[in-house]
């Protein structure tokens, strides 16, 4: 029966729904509604950033789940949650196409109204950790006036200094990086971010 | 009843014709060979299989006999000096140091306790992990590892004490010795994010996709992560290729191959 479905799914992006995940319907199916709902939001909880309690989880599936169907239950339900999310499905579509798959409908309405109250949150931690080569932290500057030089007696030059920290998102560390800069090629360095800048704006 | 002789023998001659591709044909020489057992009572021959039996188990299986050096048992030896719960102490010291690496202290410790030289203990201890350590490496059976450790000269409950302690923590010893093989690093993660150029200082108003991936790399505990840059036709490439890498996996040569380790 399972092989037998080859709709495109949206939460799994437009593509078909993975194997595994058809193969869990099973499982996910022996939960009561009221468990569901629990486990959903222990999930969304661990998406969000914190650890699973899994003793409570074992407490809770005990009876009718072992420890392996457990750990698939949390995966399936995991990715259905964060591949809804990534791809902004909305609460009924999911619930839509969560029945096709073969879920009895009240797991799927707790499933969902657990969703639709945290694709918001979810969205924006995800958004967050997405792929970000490195972060500025800081600029620091200061500006000094050179009065002489050892080659030349009156210099009367304005020197701007610059600092930057950067964060690397991988380690965490932050690196700085100091220049200086003449007055003229500051200017240049200014107008061009602001030509940057107003590009940015008017995207959006 | 003749009626039915007749059909017996024809059901055993049909079975044998049906069958006879499988007959061995013995040589002359084999068969005089064979012969001697004819002149000898039945006890004989009976005794005469078990051993058979024996060698039959011995020579399959006796490239996994340990050979143990001269200076190894005469390390072990000194297991033999002492009392059992000693020596299971050993062996716990042993396993221990086999699982987390060596604590030199213990050894000063446990030389003081016995009243013996620390090189005598640390000799000792260090026998005895070679010992577990190489008996799990060939996945050695019961049976050579009793017959490998019978030239030490131990009486029977320190071999049993020997054998009992390999069975329990040969399977955890294997573990520790997979971890320690060489390897390469492995993938643990790919981060992807697919961004449009705009515009940049020398030309505006661009339109340019690209894709900026972070691979995540693991070898053992250091972690190594490589930023690159493609363009959506180099990444179609680049999926076709996986791909393509995948699907021999299901080819006929590989299957073939597969199936013959198992």
């Amino acid at each position: 029966l399972y092989s037998q479905i080859k709709m495109k799914f949206r939460f799994c992006g437009d593509l078909d729904c993975p194997d595994w995940l058809l193969a869990e319907i099973s499982i996910l199916s022996k939960l009561t509604s009221i468990r569901m709902k629990q486990l959903c939001s222990e999930i969304v909880k661990n998406l969000l950033g914190s650890d699973i309690n899994y003793e409570q989880v074992e407490k809770w599936t005990s009876k009718n789940f072992e420890e392996s169907d457990l750990k698939a239950a949390i995966a399936a339900l995991s990715f259905i949650l964060s591949s809804a999310a990534k791809h902004s499905v909305d609460g009924e579509s999911l619930d839509n196409e969560l029945q096709q798959l073969g879920l009895p409908k009240e797991n799927v309405g707790s499933l969902c109204r657990v969703y639709a109250e945290n694709i918001v949150k979810l969205q924006e931690v995800f958004k967050a950790k997405s792929l970000r080569i490195s972060k500025l932290e800081t600029v620091d500057w200061r500006v000094d006036y050179i009065i002489s030089s050892g080659a030349l007696q009156d210099v009367g030059e304005p020197k701007v200094h610059l600092k930057l920290a950067k964060r690397d998102p991988v380690t965490g560390s932050v690196t700085p990086l100091s220049f200086a800069v003449s007055g003229e090629k500051f200017r240049l360095l200014l107008r061009d971010l602001k030509q940057a800048t107003s590009t940015m704006d008017n995207l959006s | 009843a003749v009626v039915r002789e007749f059909c017996r023998i024809n059901w055993n001659y049909y079975y044998y014709y049906h069958f006879s591709k499988m007959l061995l044909v013995l040589t002359e020489e084999h068969k005089e060979h064979l012969k001697f057992l004819a002149t000898v009572d039945v006890a004989v021959v009976r005794e005469f299989c078990r051993i058979n039996w024996n060698y039959y188990y011995y020579y399959h299986f006796s490239k996994m006999l340990l050979v143990l050096t001269e200076e190894h048992k005469e390390h072990l030896k000194f297991l033999a000096t002492v009392d059992v719960a000693v020596v299971r102490e050993f062996c716990r010291i042993s396993m221990e140091f086999i699982k987390k690496g060596v604590n030199i202290r213990m050894y000063t410790a446990a030389a003081q306790k016995l009243g013996v030289d620390i090189a005598v203990v640390r000799h000792g201890v260090e026998g005895l992990m070679y010992l577990l350590v190489e008996s799990a490496k060939l996945m050695v059976n019961e049976i050579d590892f009793l017959d490998s450790i019978v030239t030490l000269g131990f009486d029977e409950e320190l071999n049993k004490e020997l054998l009992s302690l390999y069975q329990e923590n040969s399977a955890e010893i294997r573990c520790v010795l997979q971890e320690m093989s060489m390897d390469l690093p492995h993938y643990h993660d790919l981060e992807w994010r697919l961004e449009v150029g705009m515009g940049s200082r020398s030309l505006q108003q661009q339109v340019e996709p690209s894709l900026i991936l972070r691979l995540h790399t693991k070898d053992g505990d250091v972690s190594c992560n490589q930023v690159f840059e493609t363009d959506p036709v180099n990444l179609l490439h680049l999926t076709k290729s996986l791909e393509s890498a995948l699907n021999e996996l299901k080819s006929q040569h590989c299957r073939r191959i597969m199936r013959s380790i198992k």
